[in-house]
């Protein structure tokens, strides 16, 4: 039995050889044995564990603390699988876990990260657990050197997963921007000048777009607005209308009283469809699956919106909602079909 | 009032009260349309193309499928208490609701089928199928001859929580199913997805509530128990089946159109036992009412609260079906203590009455 213990500094396998050869019953020694098994457990969760060696590299402050990044990252598990996963990729980290989330319930909307997660997956990285539902040992499996997620979602393990790796926490949309967060994990994992090049060029695009679409952007009121059969919603935060307001779109009525009303924007029941979006000249809509889309259609308040009727409609899903850099320009190559000329 | 009532001035109550609520349904929503706009509709005589599209599109499809799925839910949710002698039964114990989300949720994972038209089919057969389990496991555990709605209690409570798991495991494994499944779970009257499957299960909410109305007679002498309804020459079998048939006709069909709407079918029967005397000729009819009175009602409610969005009715019955499951509960013990106490009083009459009899 004692073989079966793993040993550590206290001793306490060894505790159980002697309490056998006393010959207690066969009770006693399963207390002990109990006992002895869970000192060891609450000795391992309060120390650092010796397979985790003490971390030297670079310290970055992240909003659950600072946090030392080993130089070499050799592996990376994302545990949010949005703007984390995004990030990563973007990076060129070297992935090797990830959630799995729908794509997108409507096939034919690919996510924006499908192909650059299919080539890391390629190269080994494999979904270890389903989105929201972290399961800290297939992370502990993956052996990652690195753990990067939204700080939400970690915060309640934070211990655990730090006892496998460290944990780059990082922001959502309602606390800091995938940009600030991408020069976080750049900084963080030797990748600082991709990092910034990576800003730069989305800057660059972003004020190529204003060139090209001047005259448009400035006459073309805009909502990106979720529909479902429960009504609809304007989130100012999400990553599409974030990427509307830095190419300086003319917010329409209902954009500009969800931007007034703050991270959650509005919501309003689907009898209110045309009176909430008649004014807008060009819609980004958000419809997640292909059974909504087709109702949408068929559905006559949609079809006397102004710009159903012109046709200035693009489509996304909720894997548009948050990322980085990827999922950026995959908004902007949205919004270019959006303000490209008839 | 409708409690007390006679059966006859409680339909009349009940039919009132369906009116108000239909009414209130077209009339109130979260578009201010104002009553005129909305009888030009109706009239046909609207030249408004918004108010056509909320008051044709949304309101009168909502309005009809609320109170079809309502009557449906509530008789079948009679018929499970009756069957199963049980009055906190509801038609969920018979696996109907499970087994309708599983079918969706493996119609989504295992067909692709995420439209209103694919679902409706995939929801009847998994509650077909799990109302049948039910059957086949009650009969396979009635070792005492008058164990048969215990052990289609019993069997219902465990092939949900079986189907109800795999339903979990299957969203588990394929994430994007759960936007299908989500509807389901809610209950919802919005969107156009109701009017689509009610177009296609009518039919068998026609004939649910037909073998349901048949079965009255019947229903009243099973209340006698199940030795009592043998010696009356009814057959226990085939009542049974024919009760099953029915409930899953009746909530497979409402499944299908507004997803799981809890309480409806716990609830509705309760509101008008009283009236119907016992007699599940009366009962049947009533609760069909009280279920689409119920399911409006809510659903106008759901559409007053969070203005300008939208509550789901199956979030507003969630909220007000808890506190009337409670009531239904406090009820419930309060009459058996009375019965027991009437019953030891007439003991202690006997008893005393007894000797000198001698």
């Amino acid at each position: 039995m004692s073989d079966l213990l793993p040993r550590n500094d206290l001793g306490m396998a060894n505790l159980i050889p002697v309490i056998e050869k006393r010959a207690l019953p066969a009770v006693l020694r399963t207390t002990a044995a109990a006992l002895a098994l869970s000192a060891l457990v609450a000795c391992s969760a309060g120390t650092p564990s010796p397979a985790v060696p003490q971390a030297t590299g670079t310290t970055v402050e992240t909003v659950l603390g600072p946090v030392t990044v080993p130089d070499e990252v050799t592996s990376v598990v994302v545990v949010e699988g949005r703007r984390d996963l995004d990030i990563a990729l973007s990076l060129g980290l070297p992935l090797v876990g990830y959630p799995t989330a729908a794509d997108s319930a409507d096939p034919s909307l690919p996510s924006p990260l499908a192909e650059p997660l299919a080539a890391a997956t390629a190269q080994g990285a494999r979904p270890l657990f389903a989105r929201s539902e972290i399961n800290v040992e297939a992370i502990a499996a993956a052996a990652p050197s690195l753990i990067i997620s939204r700080a939400d979602d970690v915060e309640p393990v934070l211990a655990e997963l730090q006892a496998i790796a460290p944990v780059l926490a990082i922001g959502e949309q309602t606390t800091s921007t995938w940009q600030e967060d991408l020069l976080l994990v750049g900084r963080a994992t030797g990748r600082e000048e991709r990092a910034q090049q990576l800003v730069d060029e989305h800057e660059q695009r972003v004020a190529d777009f204003r060139a090209t679409h001047a005259e448009s952007l400035a006459t073309t009121a805009v909502t990106p607005v979720s529909i479902g059969a429960e009504g609809s919603a304007v989130r100012p935060e999400r990553l599409l209308s974030t990427v509307l307001r830095e190419v300086g779109a003319t917010p329409s009525r209902a954009f500009a009283a969800a931007i007034a009303a703050g991270p959650d924007g509005t919501e309003h029941g689907p009898e209110q469809l045309l009176a909430e979006h008649s004014d807008a000249d060009a819609l980004v809509a958000l419809v997640n699956t292909g059974e909504e889309w087709r109702a949408l259609q068929a559905s006559p308040l949609w079809q006397q919106l102004p710009a159903v009727q012109q046709g200035r409609v693009v489509r996304a899903d909720n894997a548009t909602h948050e990322g980085g850099p990827l999922t950026a320009a995959h908004a902007l190559d949205l919004l270019d079909q959006l303000y490209a000329p008839a | 009032m409708v409690a007390r009532a006679h059966p006859a001035v409680a339909a009349a109550v009940l039919c009132a009260a369906l009116a108000a609520c239909a009414a209130a349904s077209l009339l109130v929503g979260t578009r201010d349309l104002g009553a005129a706009a909305v009888l030009d509709v109706l009239r046909g005589a609207s030249d408004d193309p918004e108010a056509v599209a909320v008051v044709a599109g949304q309101r009168l499809p909502r309005t009809v499928v609320g109170a079809v799925a309502g009557a449906a839910l509530a008789v079948g949710g009679a018929l499970a208490q009756a069957h199963t002698r049980n009055p906190l039964a509801d038609p969920g114990l018979l696996g109907v609701t499970a087994g309708a989300a599983l079918g969706v949720v493996g119609g989504a994972t295992w067909l692709g089928l995420g439209t209103a038209g694919g679902a409706v089919w995939t929801a009847f057969a998994g509650a077909a199928a799990a109302t049948t389990a039910v059957g086949v496991v009650a009969a396979l555990a009635s070792s005492r001859r008058d164990s048969g709605p215990a052990a289609l209690v019993l069997a219902g409570a465990a092939v949900s929580a079986l189907l109800s798991s795999v339903t979990g495991v299957l969203l588990l494994l394929d994430l994007s199913a759960l936007d299908v499944y989500r509807f389901w779970t809610v209950g919802s009257l919005a969107g156009a997805r109701g009017g689509e499957a009610l177009a296609v299960v009518w039919p068998f909410v026609v004939a649910g509530l037909v073998l349901a109305l048949a079965q009255g007679r019947a229903l009243d002498v099973l209340a006698l128990g199940d030795d009592t309804a043998r010696s009356l020459g009814r057959s226990l079998t085939g009542t049974r089946v024919t009760g099953v048939v029915a409930v899953v006709l009746l909530v497979g069909a409402a499944v299908s159109c507004v997803g799981s709407l809890g309480f409806v079918g716990l609830v509705a029967p309760h509101l008008v036992r009283r009236a119907s005397r016992g007699d599940h000729r009366s009962l049947l009819p009533l609760a069909a009412l009280a279920g689409a009175v119920l399911v409006l009602a809510a659903d106008v409610v759901g559409r007053l609260v969070v203005q300008p969005a939208e509550l789901p009715v199956g979030v507003v019955l969630g909220v007000l079906g808890g506190p009337a499951f409670l009531v239904v509960v406090a009820r419930s013990a309060r009459r058996r203590q009375r019965r027991s106490r009437s019953a030891r009083a007439s003991a202690r009459a006997s008893a005393r009455t007894a000797p000198a009899a001698r």
